[in-house]
């Protein structure tokens, strides 16, 4: 092997710089290899760097030959790395532009026809026919077959180039357009090194190919570092974003077929890609996808969202949330629906949680609002039970001197006017008006004792219609009484009892001046029983309690009913709707207050048919079991 | 001992009240029906002088005035040898009527009537006790 023996090679300074750029030049593709970790494209740079080093080293070791034996050979070497060149820069150019797989047929023929000029380099004397000795060193001669090489070399610089205008042109701004520029230059640059083939005809003329070789090496060099040779175009992070969202990702045609799964849909379904690829939806899970909404959904770009439930192979529930877009194809025809569902079982259980939760607190909330109430009542009546004291002394005492004038009058007052007499009457009766409302609040303010005895409370019911008999008649109320003779006997103040029932039966009548139909009915209920702050330390229990009987009575009439805004404030002291004079306004107070102290509940309501609606409830065994304490 | 009502053509009756137009006007009212035989007293601390000087066959009693208040008139009269035996009538303005014929009743064995009153009713009242 002559071209490793020393003796056949003598020192030449031309044969330097080749030897070191071809040297760079493999670097070169070789860290690009490492850097873009195997890729494709990486792949064909170092393929072509590879060419290029073969050309640049031969190039050097031909000027380095000492005997035209030696330097043949080595122009064998070298030829044979240039005429893989152009084909190699076409495949590099094809695949960095994204081209490769259309044009793969004319690679495979580029490089066949390199295979062939290879051969014609290696294995005749009509492409290189000899070497002869330039100023510079030895330089190869080419012979006729070159031509077509040249012909071919020309072909590809001149498609590639194209190529790469082309690519340059037809890309937006950015990364890829300013890696495409890059390689544009680079390789312009490069092909001035073309100009060694001069040397191949006899033309003296100095092969400086490694300069433009150079060029293009430090212009790569910074281009690939900088854009590196892979973009990152949408079609690339599609894959990846598939790959790695958490969410279920499914593609379906019209007609419901999935075409593309992820990986988290499959684990969704619980099959792999192959068994759901292929499939319709409705196949594979019937419950998932809305069949007649199909056409809705392919039809309009806008997301619609839904919500599916799914039971796993394990009988698990889950819920997901749906969201569903129409794709169109090329054509803007409606060519399939994306499908991203997301497991939300987990926020569901918490917003029922925290809904429950608000529920119970809102709860919380109107008692605490109720029992502020009832506070603020309590205080108020009160205070309106301790200035009834303070009024009716100050008050009953003057009246107590003019009703005792009057009467004196009216005994010794001997006057033939007839208008003395009705003075005197009217004077009288103001008087009893006064003490009336008076009278009203002191039974407001002296509530706090009760004689409790066992009774019958239709007894009581019947003794109080029998004393607003005479009203009721006046008015033409017709009475209603469905009393149910199996009541318990319940522990109550009879004369009080009486009072509240008169009261409410005075209420009615007055209610109804054009006459009407007062009903009055007695029931035993059955009612559990609540216990306060129970639904605050356990909601999860329901009401707790146990059930309790009631005795349950109802007074109804058929008037005109209570102004809605005014049911919040009937039971206010001195809230009254009668003309003044006619009512003091405490009635309902009164009898609100009575009941309360039997332990009992009083509601009023408007009937739906018209009229108002009173019940009462008392429980049995109430207040009067323990003695009839008062 | 009091005498015995019935035995005497005219009642008497003491008015204790610190009102005095009341008392007035209340006297003029029953003295004007002939029957009884009416003192006023506006003074409670001398109430119960005036009671045993007077020998009342019936007492009034407003319950709240200055000094002495109408429950320890009451009691005072009550516990006497000589006028224990006199009818008691409350007359007040803090209670209202039924109360009145209520609790108080009860407890003191006294009728207790509410202010104001019309002559009538009081007469009713006095008369009613003396039946008893």
């Amino acid at each position: 092997m002559d071209l490793f023996e020393l003796s056949h090679y003598a020192w030449n300074p031309y044969g330097l710089a080749p030897a070191v750029v071809g040297v760079l030049v493999a670097l070169l593709g070789l860290l690009v290899l490492l850097r873009e970790q195997w890729s494709p494209v990486s792949m064909a740079f170092f393929g072509m760097t590879a060419e290029w080093a073969v050309w640049l080293v031969g190039s050097a070791g031909m000027l380095f030959s000492g005997e035209p034996m030696v330097a043949l050979k080595w122009a064998r070497i070298e030829n044979a790395g240039v005429v893989f060149l152009p084909s190699m820069v076409y495949l590099f150019t094809l695949a960095v532009t994204g081209r490769l797989r259309p044009h793969r047929a004319w690679v495979l023929a580029a490089l066949t026809a390199s295979c062939v000029f290879a051969f014609w380099v290696a294995f005749t004397d009509l492409f290189i026919t000899r070497v002869i000795r330039f100023w510079w060193g030895y330089y190869a001669q080419y012979g006729p077959l070159s031509i077509p090489f040249l012909f071919f070399f020309s072909l590809l610089m001149v498609v590639s180039l194209s190529c790469f205008w082309r690519e340059y042109r037809r890309v937006g701004p950015g990364t890829h357009k300013r890696r495409i520029g890059m390689f544009l230059l680079a390789f312009t640059i490069a092909y001035a090194g073309a100009a060694d083939f001069a040397a191949t005809f006899g033309v003296p003329l100095y092969p400086f190919g490694y300069v433009p070789a150079l060029l293009y090496l430090a212009i790569v060099a910074h281009g690939v570092w900088r854009y590196r040779l892979l973009d990152i175009t949408p079609a690339f992070a599609a894959a990846q974003i598939l790959k790695t969202v958490s969410d279920a990702l499914l593609v379906f045609d019209r007609e419901g077929v999935v075409r593309v799964a992820n990986q988290a849909a499959c684990d969704l379904f619980e099959r792999s890609e192959r068994q759901l690829v292929g499939q319709p939806i409705w196949r594979v899970d019937s419950a998932f996808f809305p069949k007649e909404r199909m056409d809705a959904f392919v039809r309009t770009q806008v997301i619609h969202s839904y919500e599916a439930v799914r039971c796993t192979q394990q009988g698990k529930r889950m819920v997901l949330d749906v969201a569903v877009s129409g794709i169109r194809d090329d054509l803007d025809d409606p060519a399939a629906v994306v499908c991203v569902a997301r497991d939300v079982s987990e926020r569901r259980l918490a917003e029922e949680e925290l809904r429950r939760v608000h529920e119970a607190l809102k709860r919380t909330h109107e008692e605490l609002k109720s029992a502020q109430m009832q506070v603020i009542q309590a205080a108020k009546m009160e205070s309106v039970g301790r200035l009834a004291a303070g009024i009716a002394h100050e008050v009953k005492n003057p009246l107590a001197v003019i009703l005792q004038g009057l009467d004196y009058l009216n005994g010794h007052l001997e006057s033939r006017d007839r208008n003395v007499s009705v003075v005197l009457q009217d004077g009288r009766e103001a008087v009893h008006r006064a003490d009336r409302v008076l009278r009203g609040l002191l039974d407001f303010s002296a509530l706090k004792s009760l004689e409790m005895m066992r009774e019958n409370l239709n007894d009581v019911i019947e003794r109080a219609l029998m004393l607003v008999k005479y009203p009721r008649d006046q008015a033409h109320v017709r009475l209603e009484c469905k009393l149910d003779p199996q009541l318990p006997l319940l522990a109550m103040d009879r004369q009080k009892m009486e009072q509240v029932f008169v009261n409410l039966f005075m209420n009615a009548v007055h209610a109804m001046p054009q006459g009407g139909v007062l009903t009055v009915r007695t029931l035993t209920r059955l009612r559990r029983e609540r216990i306060a702050g129970a639904e605050r330390i356990d909601p999860e229990l329901g009401q707790v309690g146990q059930m309790r009987r009631f005795v349950a009575a109802q007074v109804e009439d058929t008037g005109s009913g209570i102004p809605e805004q005014h049911l919040p404030r009937i039971f206010d002291p001195f809230f009254t709707t009668k003309p003044a004079g006619k009512g003091t306004g405490l009635g309902l107070t009164v009898t609100k207050n009575l009941v309360e102290l039997h332990d009992g509940t009083i509601e009023i309501r408007n009937q739906p048919s018209g009229g108002v609606q009173v019940t009462l409830l008392f429980p049995e065994g109430g207040k009067g079991s323990d003695g009839g304490k008062s | 001992m009091a005498e015995n009502p019935r035995s005497r053509s005219r009642k008497k009756v003491l008015l204790v009240d610190d009102e005095p137009s009341f008392t007035r006007m209340l006297r003029m009212n029953l003295e004007a029906t002939g029957a009884y035989e009416v003192k006023e007293e506006n003074n409670s601390a001398r109430a119960m002088a005036t009671a045993l000087a007077f020998k009342p066959d019936v007492v009034l009693l407003d319950l709240i005035m200055p000094e002495v208040d109408g429950g320890t008139i009451a009691s005072q009269i009550r516990s006497s040898r000589e006028i224990g035996g006199a009818q008691i009538i409350f007359l007040t303005a803090v209670v209202g009527q039924r109360e009145a014929n209520g609790s108080l009743a009860t407890l003191c064995a006294i009728p207790c009537i509410s202010k104001p009153v019309a002559t009538p009713e009081l007469i009713a009242c006095i008369e009613k006790g003396a039946s008893e």
